[in-house]
């Protein structure tokens, strides 16, 4: 209980106060503008949190990330475009809502969704951290070399089409992780004698670039100053019996897309769907999945809210990211100096207990802010591009270079982002690169600290709970290819892909 | 095999190769039992050259790049952030960030010879501000914008 009581004391400070609304606004900006999605808002604002404590910088991140993963329903339901990945399944019945005048009614329905979908994983995330976390305290490097290669499984999840390429972007981030001094024995490695390259990549120039310049970069390609036609809002009221109507199927998503986003690379987008189909299979006679069912939209906003805070617990438990978005959480905590894992929850308790409560405050902030600013969000969908993605690119400068005041970052941020601009062109996804260069240093201090100690044996592998978890890094895998195989197969019967 | 699907995986395998080159140079470890510094090196080039040879058979098509106009722009924007941040710290930021926003927008298609002059300048003016007041970041300034603060 301490930790709670610690982690409200933190969040009591007025400037971590404000950080809520603020990130939260920021979140919904971000996730209103098709293109910015949360992964690219988040990488932007990265830079300027290391002025401030690791808390305060934290609290900001994740008011963007749970406003943008919100956000990104509205152009997924006023032009079929979802502004954040997570909200592909949204649109789904979002816009035949929208072309039937119910566009208001959508846009509410997405934020009470999303509201009471985060709010309900905040606290089952509360609940099953710190439980995971006391239990991963036993863990030696053997478990977290597994862990970390667990975790390198979302590659296979994130690598779209193509697990190979995936694999190639995950070992180019290898590599970039490889620069500078090694871990065990201190000696330099691909630096070529240059000081700057010396010291290792610096993850942030790397993120802003690969997620905001390159998205800049395709987006200017196709910068237009036509604006796209809304459809009619209607009202934002939703009727009487709605909690009776939309309840149950808040309440299951929620529970789907929790426990989704706790397996690694499964995603909000992947939550959505999971969460829509179930709701579509137990249909009721009278819905009308695909042409504008309420139902729908609930399914999808509640279970990717909830599956954001599921990938959360690997993140703060274990160290690992759970997806994307929580790899550049996780980044911050490490340029802040904060160890994640199992540690992290006796050594600062403020910080993980005040996130929990920051992220409460923040689903409540976000239902006022979202109701009150409901038109002006809508507005926020048509900001000009010939605007907005220069004023990117100007912000990933201003962010990389703010790191050390170093040219050499900024440098380090461009070619990334033509790295990313040329990946995402040839079809090879950039999310692995990041993941691994994250996680590819935990999975190489423990492999070669689990060698010497076991003086060059590997018969470390067979441990029950290291084995046991590299097999579920198999499965994972297996899994992810059988669902690659699947979704290669046409299916002409079903309306909703 | 079309040109622009070979250019990739052979772009990969030099890189590949390249990586296993570098490694060689780095220093064993010190202990017998221990893999090494050039360990992560070796695996990710060796994966990299295996990865490409696999995937000078993939058959999924690739979006290419642009030509004709969005490649100007895009090309035009590369050498324009490469210009810009060459002059962040001799002209200050908020000269540097006026050029780039101006010249950008001219790439991208803005005509307006007012908005291609206001719009660079408001908002150089107001991202400045709110990163050195706003946020406590330090930015280069010039001397002649220094008088302004």
């Amino acid at each position: 209980m301490s930790g709670w009581y610690e982690g409200a004391v933190a969040l009591m400070d007025f400037s971590v106060l404000m950080m809520i609304p603020l990130g939260v606004v920021l979140g919904i900006a971000v996730g209103a503008i098709p293109g910015l999605s949360a992964t690219v808002g988040m990488a932007m604002f990265l830079p300027f949190t290391f002025t401030l404590d690791p808390l305060t910088g934290l609290v900001l991140l994740l008011g963007i990330y749970n406003g943008a993963c919100y956000a990104g329903a509205i152009p997924a339901v006023l032009l079929r475009t979802p502004g954040t990945p997570s909200s592909a399944a949204t649109a789904l019945d979002g816009y035949p809502m929208a072309q039937k005048g119910q566009a208001g009614q959508a846009l509410t329905i997405s934020l009470v969704a999303s509201v009471v979908g985060g709010l309900l994983g905040t606290l089952l995330l509360s609940l099953f951290a710190p439980a995971l976390a006391r239990y991963a305290l036993s863990f030696g490097t053997p478990e977290y070399f597994a862990i970390a290669i667990l975790a390198l499984t979302i590659i296979a999840s994130v690598g779209g089409g193509s697990m190979a390429k995936g694999f190639v972007s995950a070992f180019i981030g290898l590599t970039v992780a490889s620069i500078g001094f090694d871990p065990i024995a201190g000696f330099p490695r691909l630096s070529f004698d240059n000081t700057s390259l010396a010291g290792g990549i610096s993850l942030i120039p790397m993120l802003v670039g690969i997620f905001g310049v390159s998205e800049a970069l395709i987006q200017l390609e196709r910068v237009s100053n036509v604006h796209e036609r809304m459809s009619v809002l209607g009202t934002f009221k939703l009727g009487a019996n709605w909690v009776k109507r939309l309840g149950p199927t808040m309440l299951g998503s929620t529970t789907i897309g929790f426990v989704s986003g706790m397996l690694p690379g499964v995603g909000g987008d992947i939550g959505g769907y999971l969460a829509y189909n179930e709701t579509k299979r137990l249909a009721k006679p009278g819905d009308c999945f695909g042409e504008g069912e309420p139902k729908g939209v609930v399914a999808a906003e509640a279970a990717n809210n909830a599956s954001n805070m599921g990938s959360l617990i690997p993140t703060l438990a274990l160290g690992v990211p759970g997806n994307t978005q929580s790899a550049v959480l996780l980044g911050a905590l490490l340029i802040a100096g904060v160890q994640p894992g199992p540690g992290l929850f006796a050594a600062a308790p403020e910080l993980v207990f005040g996130s929990f409560l920051a992220m409460t405050l923040a689903y409540v902030c976000m239902l006022a802010i979202g109701l009150l600013g409901i038109r002006m969000w809508i507005r926020v969908v048509q900001i000009p591009a010939v605007y907005l993605w220069p004023l990117v690119i100007v912000f990933s400068v201003v962010g990389s270079y703010a790191v050390r005041n170093e040219p050499f970052d900024v440098l380090v941020m461009l070619i990334a982002g033509i790295l990313g601009y040329l990946m995402t062109k040839a079809k090879y996804p950039v999310a692995p690169l990041l993941i691994a260069a994250i996680v590819g240093p935990i999975a190489e201090e423990n492999f070669r600290r689990s060698m010497i100690l076991n003086e060059g044996s590997l018969i470390w592998l067979f441990q029950p709970l290291t084995a046991t978890i590299l097999l579920m890094a198999a499965a994972s895998i297996i899994f992810t290819l059988l669902r690659h195989r699947k979704s290669s197969r046409p299916d002409p019967t079903d309306k909703v892909s | 095999m079309s040109k622009g699907s070979v250019i990739p995986p052979a772009l990969i395998l030099l890189l590949g190769i390249g990586i296993l080159a570098a490694s060689a140079g780095i220093r064993p470890g010190m202990l017998d039992q221990d893999p090494g510094p050039a360990f992560m090196p070796r695996i990710s080039g060796a994966g990299l050259v295996v990865l490409s040879l696999y995937l000078f058979f993939d058959r999924e098509r690739h979006e290419g790049l642009p030509r004709g106009r969005p490649l100007f722009k895009v090309l035009g924007t590369m050498a324009l952030v490469l210009a810009y941040l060459n002059l962040i710290e001799p002209l200050g930021f908020p000269l540097a960030t006026v050029l780039f926003l101006g010249i950008e927008m001219a790439i991208i298609g803005v005509t307006s010879p007012l908005l291609l002059v206001a719009a660079p300048v408001l908002l150089s003016g107001f991202i400045y501000y709110l990163f050195r007041f706003g946020l406590d970041v330090a930015l280069p300034a010039t001397r002649l914008f220094g008088v302004l603060i």
